[in-house]
C-alpha cells in the first residue's frame, strides 16, 4: 500500500511520537486503568485532537487516509489511546462538524480542537434507559453501561429512542442528573477511560439535538467510525503479529526456534495474511471517502473482515508464545483483550452484515 | 444427546453441577477479579466425595476412572473454568502416583489425597521446556539417601498451594529424555520454596506459581519408580488428563452457549436466522466434542494400550471449539459481551489457556500426526 508523501511524512512523525511517548507507559496504563492524560495533551498540541474539524472552527481537518494512519499507529503501541483519539474525532467532533447548528459548532469545535474539552460518545445500549418526551426536552433516567472517554468529563453524544424515532443528542457535560462512574468490569480499553453514565431524571433541551434526519446522521457516523475501529483493529493486529514473529525468532525449542516449525509459520502466514487484506479494505475505502464516493459499504466490509481478522490473529499471538503469552508480562494478552473492545463497539455482529447484504443487493 | 451414562455417572454429574452452582456461582467474579485461590471450594468439594474419583478405590478413591473425571471437570467449568483447573490439578498431579508409585508410596499418599487432607500438584515446565519438555534444566544428584535437587519450575498449577508435588529432574543429563526422573516433593522440604506468581489473562483462581530448588533434600524413597523413567511416566500420565482438559473447554463452551441463549431469548434473537446458524453451529460443536470426549474416555478407561491419540483428540477439538464459542458469544451479545457482567468475557478469558496447558494444540496436532505416520507405517526414504 503505497501512501501519498503527506500521509507518510505523518505516518513516521506518528510512529515516532508513539514509540517515543506513548509506548513506555501503555502497559502501566493499562494495568492500573489510568487514563493517559499527559500524552492526550501532547496529541492535542500535535494538533491531531483537531483533526475532523474545519480551520475556521481553530482546526486541521486531515484526509481520511491521514486520519486512519494516525489511529493504526498509535494503536499499534497502545489501542486505549488509539481509542480516546477514535471517540473524540470521529464519534463526537465529526458529528457536531458536519450536523450541527452554527450555535453547536461555535459552542464545542474550537475547545474539542484544542483538546480544552475531550468529546465522549455513549455506546448504544438503550435497554436500560427510559424517555419522556415533552415540548422542549427530553427527561431521561436509566443508565447506559459504557460512556467512551467518560473519565475525561466532556460533553458527549448518546442516541435515545423515543416515539420508535432514534434522536442524537449532544449532552453537556455539566449537565444536572448526569453522574459517571468509573467502570472497571470492561475485558479491554483499560486505559480508555470508560465510565458507566446514570440518568436521573435529566432534561436535555432540544436544542442539543443533533441534526435534521437522524438516519442519514447514523448512517454517516457509523460509516466513518467503522473505518476508525477498523484502523485501530488493524494496528492491534500488526502489534500482535509483531510480537510473535519477534517472539518465535528468540524463542527456542527442540534446539532451534520455534519459527523454524511449519505449525508455528502457517499461523504467521495466516496473521500476515489477514494483515494485508485488512490493509487494502480499509485503505481502499479511505480512499473513496476522499474521493466523495459513497464508502458506506466499503467500510462496512473493512470492519467485518478486520473484526474477524482481528480476534483470529490476537487468539494465535497469544499461542505463538505458549504459556508466557497468557501472562501479563507480554503485551500479547492485552491486545486480545483490547481487540474484543475494538470488534463489538458501534456497527457489528447483525447490524453490520445487514449493512453489507442491504448495499450489495 | 443419550450418552448411556451410567447411574453412578449421571449421579456424579448432577452431584458435581449442584455443588458448582451452588458454592462456585455466586463467587466466580470475586475469585476471578481477586485471583484468589478457591480454598474454601476445594474444601467442599473434597467433602462431597469429588477428589476421591481421582484415585482407585483400593486408596479410598472410587476408581480413578477417566469417565468420571470428565464428567466433574465439564460440569465445574460449565460454572468456572478456573476453579476446575484448581481442581483437575488434583488429576495430573495424582495420576503419577496412581499409575507409577511403589506400594508404600501409594499407601502413604493416595488415601490422603483422596480424603481432601493433601492437595497435590505436578512440576513440569521450565523455562526453557514449554512444549520441550525434555529439555528440563531441574537436577536431581544422588547424596547417601537423599536426591538433592537444583532447578526452578515455571507456570506450575497449584503451586505454593498444594502440599505433594511430583517433580521431573534430571538425574542423567547426558540420557537426555531418558536421564529424566520423578520425585515425589513435599511442601516444607528444606530447599523447597515458592517464587513468582503468576498474573494471567484468565482462570485467575487458580494459582500459578514457581517451584524453586536450591540444594532441595529429598529422601530416595520419594524417587518414583526408577530412575530414567520420568519422561515416558510424564506422557502416559499427559494421556490420561488431557482429555480433563478437553473437558473443561467442553464446560466453558457449555456455559458460554447458555449465556448466549439466555441473551438471545431476552432480546427477541431467536428467530433471527444469523442467530440460529450460530447458535446451530454452537450446540453441533458441543455435541460433538462431549461425544468425542466421552469415546476417548471410555477408550482409555478400557485398558487400550495406545492412548496418545484419542487423549490427543480429546484435549483438542473442545479446547478449539471453546476458543470458537466464546468469540461468537461475544459478538452475538455486542457491547454487552465485553462487559463482566454478563458473564462471557470472562469464560473467553479462561478459554484461551485450554489451548495450551497440557500440551499447546499444535503439539497434540503433532502427536497424533505421528501417530498416524506410525500406524501407516510410513519411513522416510
Amino acid at each position: 500500500m503505497d501512501l501519498n508523501k503527506e500521509a507518510q511524512l505523518l505516518q513516521n512523525e506518528i510512529r515516532k511520537f508513539a514509540k517515543d511517548i506513548i509506548e513506555e507507559k501503555a502497559d502501566e496504563f493499562d494495568k492500573k486503568g489510568l487514563f493517559p492524560l499527559e500524552n492526550i495533551k501532547k496529541i492535542a498540541e500535535m494538533g491531531i485532537l483537531g483533526a475532523t474539524i474545519p480551520e475556521s472552527y481553530g482546526g486541521f481537518t486531515l484526509d481520511t487516509v491521514s486520519l486512519l494512519v494516525t489511529l493504526e499507529e498509535i494503536s499499534k503501541v497502545c489501542p486505549s489511546t488509539a481509542l480516546i483519539i477514535f471517540v473524540h474525532n470521529i464519534l463526537f467532533s465529526y458529528p457536531i462538524v458536519r450536523f450541527g447548528s452554527e450555535e453547536q459548532k461555535k459552542k464545542y469545535l474550537g475547545r474539542l480542537a484544542t483538546g480544552e474539552i475531550i468529546g465522549g460518545y455513549a455506546e448504544v445500549l438503550t435497554n436500560e434507559i427510559s424517555v419522556m418526551e415533552d415540548n422542549d426536552s427530553y427527561k431521561i433516567s436509566g443508565r447506559n453501561h459504557i460512556l467512551l472517554n467518560g473519565t475525561a468529563n466532556g460533553p458527549f453524544i448518546m442516541f435515545i429512542e423515543s416515539n420508535n424515532k432514534t434522536i442524537p443528542l449532544i449532552v453537556d457535560e455539566n449537565l444536572l442528573g448526569v453522574k459517571r462512574s468509573k467502570k472497571d468490569n470492561i475485558i479491554g480499553m483499560n486505559a480508555s477511560g470508560i465510565n458507566e453514565v446514570i440518568f436521573d431524571k435529566c432534561s436535555i433541551p432540544k436544542s442539543s439535538r443533533l441534526g435534521e434526519d437522524s438516519k442519514i446522521v447514523l448512517e454517516e457516523i457509523k460509516g466513518l467510525a467503522n473505518l476508525g475501529l477498523s484502523a485501530i483493529n488493524l494496528g492491534i493486529a500488526e502489534a500482535s503479529a509483531e510480537s510473535a514473529v519477534k517472539y518465535a525468532k528468540e524463542r527456542v525449542q527442540f534446539d532451534q526456534p520455534i519459527i523454524n516449525f511449519g505449525m508455528v509459520r502457517e499461523m504467521i502466514v495466516d496473521m500476515i495474511t489477514e494483515i494485508e487484506g485488512m490493509r487494502q479494505l480499509i485503505y481502499d475505502a479511505g480512499m473513496l471517502r476522499d474521493n466523495n464516493k459513497d464508502f458506506i459499504r466499503a467500510s462496512a466490509i473493512a470492519r467485518y473482515f478486520s473484526n474477524q481478522a482481528v480476534a483470529k490473529i490476537t487468539t494465535n499471538a497469544i499461542q505463538v508464545y505458549g504459556g508466557y503469552g497468557y501472562m501479563k508480562d507480554y503485551p500479547v494478552e492485552r491486545y486480545f483483550r483490547d481487540a474484543q473492545v475494538s470488534r463489538v463497539l458501534c456497527t457489528q455482529g447483525i447490524e453490520l452484515k445487514e449493512l453489507i447484504i442491504q448495499k450489495t443487493i | 444427546m443419550e450418552y448411556f451414562l451410567t447411574e453412578e455417572e449421571k449421579a456424579l454429574k448432577e452431584k458435581v453441577r449442584q455443588v458448582a452452582e451452588e458454592v462456585i456461582l455466586p463467587v466466580r467474579d470475586e475469585l476471578d477479579k481477586n485471583a484468589e485461590f478457591p480454598r474454601m471450594i476445594i474444601e467442599r468439594m473434597a467433602k462431597e466425595g469429588l477428589l476421591r474419583i481421582f484415585i482407585p478405590k483400593e486408596y479410598g478413591g472410587t476408581g480413578a476412572r477417566i469417565m468420571d473425571m470428565c464428567i466433574a471437570c465439564e460440569e465445574v467449568a460449565r460454572v468456572c473454568a478456573g476453579v476446575a483447573t484448581a481442581y483437575a490439578v488434583g488429576a495430573l498431579g495424582s495420576g503419577p502416583i496412581v499409575y507409577f508409585a511403589s506400594e508404600e508410596q501409594k499407601r502413604k499418599y493416595l488415601p490422603k489425597i483422596a480424603s481432601g487432607e493433601l492437595l497435590c500438584a505436578f512440576g513440569l515446565t521450565e523455562a526453557q521446556a514449554g512444549s520441550d519438555v525434555a529439555n528440563i534444566q531441574t537436577t536431581a544428584r544422588r547424596e547417601g539417601d537423599y536426591y538433592v535437587l537444583n532447578g526452578v519450575k515455571q507456570f506450575i498449577s497449584n503451586g505454593s498451594i498444594a502440599d505433594v508435588y511430583v517433580v521431573l529432574a534430571s538425574t542423567d543429563k547426558s540420557r537426555g529424555a531418558r536421564g529424566i526422573s520423578a520425585f515425589i516433593v513435599e511442601k516444607g522440604m528444606p530447599g523447597f520454596d515458592f517464587g513468582k506468581h503468576e498474573n494471567k489473562l484468565g482462570i485467575r483462581t487458580s494459582t500459578t506459581t514457581e517451584l524453586v530448588f536450591s540444594d532441595c533434600k529429598v529422601p530416595k524413597e520419594n524417587l518414583m519408580g526408577k530412575e530414567g523413567m520420568g519422561f515416558i511416566y510424564t506422557m502416559r500420565n499427559f494421556d490420561r488428563a488431557r482429555p480433563g482438559v478437553g473437558a473443561i473447554g467442553l464446560g466453558i463452551a457449555q456455559g458460554a452457549y447458555e449465556e448466549v441463549l439466555k441473551f438471545a431469548a431476552k432480546n427477541n434473537l431467536l428467530n433471527n436466522q444469523y442467530i440460529q446458524r450460530k447458535i446451530a453451529d454452537m450446540a453441533t460443536e458441543i455435541e460433538a466434542a462431549r461425544a468425542l470426549i466421552y469415546a476417548s474416555a471410555r477408550t482409555i478407561d478400557a485398558g487400550i494400550l495406545n492412548t496418545t491419540k484419542p487423549a490427543s483428540f480429546s484435549k483438542l477439538f473442545p479446547s478449539d471449539i471453546a476458543m470458537k464459542i466464546t468469540l461468537d458469544a461475544i459478538e452475538i451479545m455486542g457491547p454487552y459481551g465485553i462487559l463482566r457482567e454478563y458473564n462471557v468475557e470472562k469464560m473467553l478469558r479462561d478459554a484461551k489457556i485450554t489451548q495450551i496447558y497440557e500440551g499447546t494444540n499444535q503439539i497434540q496436532r503433532g502427536q497424533i500426526a505421528l501417530e498416524i505416520i506410525r500406524e501407516i507405517g510410513y519411513k522416510k526414504e
